[in-house]
């Protein structure tokens, strides 16, 4: 009480009086939103964190703290841990980089035809995967490499290429898993190189070229430095999307292909396996390494800016 | 020099173009498939484009045929969807408007906290989760699985609609209250309609993420009665022992294209809207 009636008062010498008329209707606004946030995400974000240092289970109904066990063994005695975490990094390492470096030349070639009415109609074909689920996607693709797919005769009949199965081993159906990540983002992520590239002032590429730049150099020298903020951002955002990666694993896992990802290990530990105080430990290793590369990510640009 | 620009255009429109039929691809594929019988799916060799004559819309009609699971599957979806987004909307723009304009203490923090949350799996939450809704016996219940999805989607609909609200100058609202309009009303009839292109924006991922999230519905729900079509398409197709893309493709296009549709549609709300903000 004491507290909000020096905020009150604070705010109430700074603009003539209408401190305390602000300060209790936006209580109300702010107050159900906030009921919701601290019940659904802050407190289960905190008990997560404590149970991963207890030995919690669905089919107990006590536990113990068994400070950091659950952390040791999932790095020393869990192979099936290592192989959804080498997994997970997998679909980092191929993901991030294809839609980094994709996302930048379609944000550049959309740019080259800025005007150009087909080209605003073909971006919106390109974004329009941004809001498809995972789980359709997913099996969308398959069907395109289905074993009696059109695809597929096709690069048999032409190219005498075997069909190909993308779930015959776990590393080519990870692989699709990627592809079909890079597939839903793609368009996403040209928004954020088209607002890059729409920040940059239109007199200074002009004057590169009047100073006899090419293409490839005003590109390089203009463009891309100019660039670095928004593809810090489609980094961050993609390295995001790749550790997250569930629905489209879980879709290929259920089918049969016994595949796990962090995530998806993280689940069947959780709730299959009952093992709630390992589950937490997977999920604080999901968001440790979910905020380290990003944050190394931003450091990174900040870094080239100074 | 002129030359050379009409090359880069045109190398440059090839590019754009390539990536659209890759994007459209999958998705015209699986539309084309849905319309299909059996035989012609299935058939040798595959057909790029099957005769007119043999198209169909049994593989529809099948899904509404008796006992089976998909019109629950997708009123699930629709219910579940729709109590979210009007839900997750009206909480999260009184608290926007909130934090935006009346003077709400630690707000900064609150913000910093939120984009913080955003960027976090639900796994990190959704353990202590599942145990309140299990502990207030509240598994397999349409509150449990919307209020979830409020709480999980509130982060983004407040940042979203707090970057709008900051874009409009307060002067009107500010005339308005010395008219003797009351704070409500101001948020409602003058800022809410100045920010409606974010809010399609928010209302639209809110949109996506429910529809298509599978690891909710699979924590707080164990019945069939209860699934949504994101995740039962997985149960169909467990279930279906052969030509399992009959069934698979009709409930992908009904899952996937009107989304497509409403993104696409919807695209240039994003270009002004959420991605200024992101990028400040």
């Amino acid at each position: 009480m004491s507290l909000e009636s020096a905020e009150g008062s604070i705010s109430s010498t700074k603009s003539s009086g209408k401190g305390w008329s602000l300060f209790f209707p936006g209580i109300w606004f702010v107050l159900p939103a906030l009921l919701v946030i601290l019940a659904l995400l802050i407190y289960p974000l905190l008990d997560s964190f404590y149970l991963s240092f207890t030995n919690a289970s669905i089919v107990k109904t006590e536990h113990s703290f068994i400070g950091l066990e659950n952390y040791i063994s999932l790095f020393t005695s869990d192979s099936a841990f290592r192989n959804a975490l080498m997994n997970s990094l997998l679909l980092t390492v191929t993901f991030v980089p294809a839609s980094v470096f994709a996302s930048l030349v379609l944000g550049v070639a959309v740019y080259e035809n800025m005007g150009n009415r087909a080209v605003s109609f073909l971006e919106l074909v390109i974004f329009s995967p941004t809001g498809v689920g995972l789980t359709f996607a997913m099996l969308m693709w398959l069907w395109i490499f289905d074993q009696y797919g059109w695809l597929n005769y096709n690069l048999y009949t032409a190219f005498n290429i075997e069909p190909l199965n993308v779930l015959s081993s776990s590393a080519s159906t990870i692989l699709t898993a990627s592809l079909v990540t890079f597939w839903k983002h793609l368009g996403f992520n040209m928004l954020f190189v088209l607002a890059g590239l729409s920040r940059i002032p239109r007199s200074i590429v002009e004057a590169a070229v009047i100073d006899g730049a090419g293409w490839w150099q005003s590109l390089f020298r203009v463009i891309l430095p100019n660039l670095r903020e928004s593809m810090a951002i489609v980094t961050v955002t993609s390295i995001i999307a790749a550790l997250k990666a569930y629905e489209q694993v879980w879709a290929i896992s259920r089918g049969g292909g016994n595949i796990d990802v962090l995530y998806t290990y993280m689940y069947k530990t959780s709730f299959l396996y009952f093992d709630l105080g390992k589950g937490a430990a997977i999920a604080y290793i999901m968001a440790f390494l979910i905020l380290v590369m990003s944050a190394l990510s931003l450091l990174r640009t900040r870094g080239y800016r100074g | 020099m002129a030359n050379r620009g009409r090359l880069t255009r045109i190398v440059s429109f090839g590019i754009v173009l390539l990536v659209a039929i890759f994007t459209v691809w999958p998705l015209l594929w699986a539309l084309k498939s849905s319309f299909e019988p059996a035989n012609i799916m299935y058939g040798f060799p595959p057909l790029l484009f099957p005769p007119l004559d043999s198209l169909t819309l049994d593989n529809y009609r099948a899904l509404f045929a008796q006992g089976t699971s998909f019109p629950n599957y997708i009123l699930n979806s629709i219910v579940i969807t729709t109590a979210t987004i009007i839900i997750a909307l009206s909480l999260g723009s009184t608290a926007a408007y909130g934090f935006a304009r009346l003077r709400i203490p630690f707000t900064r923090i609150a913000l910093a906290l939120l984009t913080l949350l955003l960027g976090l799996p639900y796994g990190v939450f959704i353990i202590p989760i599942f145990q309140l809704w299990f502990g207030l016996d509240m598994i397999n219940t349409y509150p449990a699985l919307v209020l979830t999805y409020v709480g999980l989607n509130m982060p983004f609909v407040i940042l979203i609609l707090y970057a709008g609200f900051l874009k409009f100058s307060h002067e009107i609202e500010e005339s308005a209250r010395l008219d003797g309009a009351s704070h409500f009303q101001v948020f409602s009839r003058i800022a809410l309609p100045a920010v409606r292109a974010d809010f399609m924006v928010a209302g639209m991922l809110v949109f996506a993420n429910v529809w298509s999230d599978i690891l909710i519905v699979q924590v707080l729900t164990n019945t069939d009665a209860m699934r949504t079509l994101a995740f039962g398409i997985l149960l169909v197709r467990e279930q279906q022992q052969s030509f399992t893309y009959t069934v698979l493709t009709p409930m992908i296009v009904l899952g996937v294209i009107p989304i497509a549709i409403l993104f696409g549609v919807f695209r240039n709300f994003y270009k002004q809207g959420a991605l200024e903000g992101a990028i400040q």
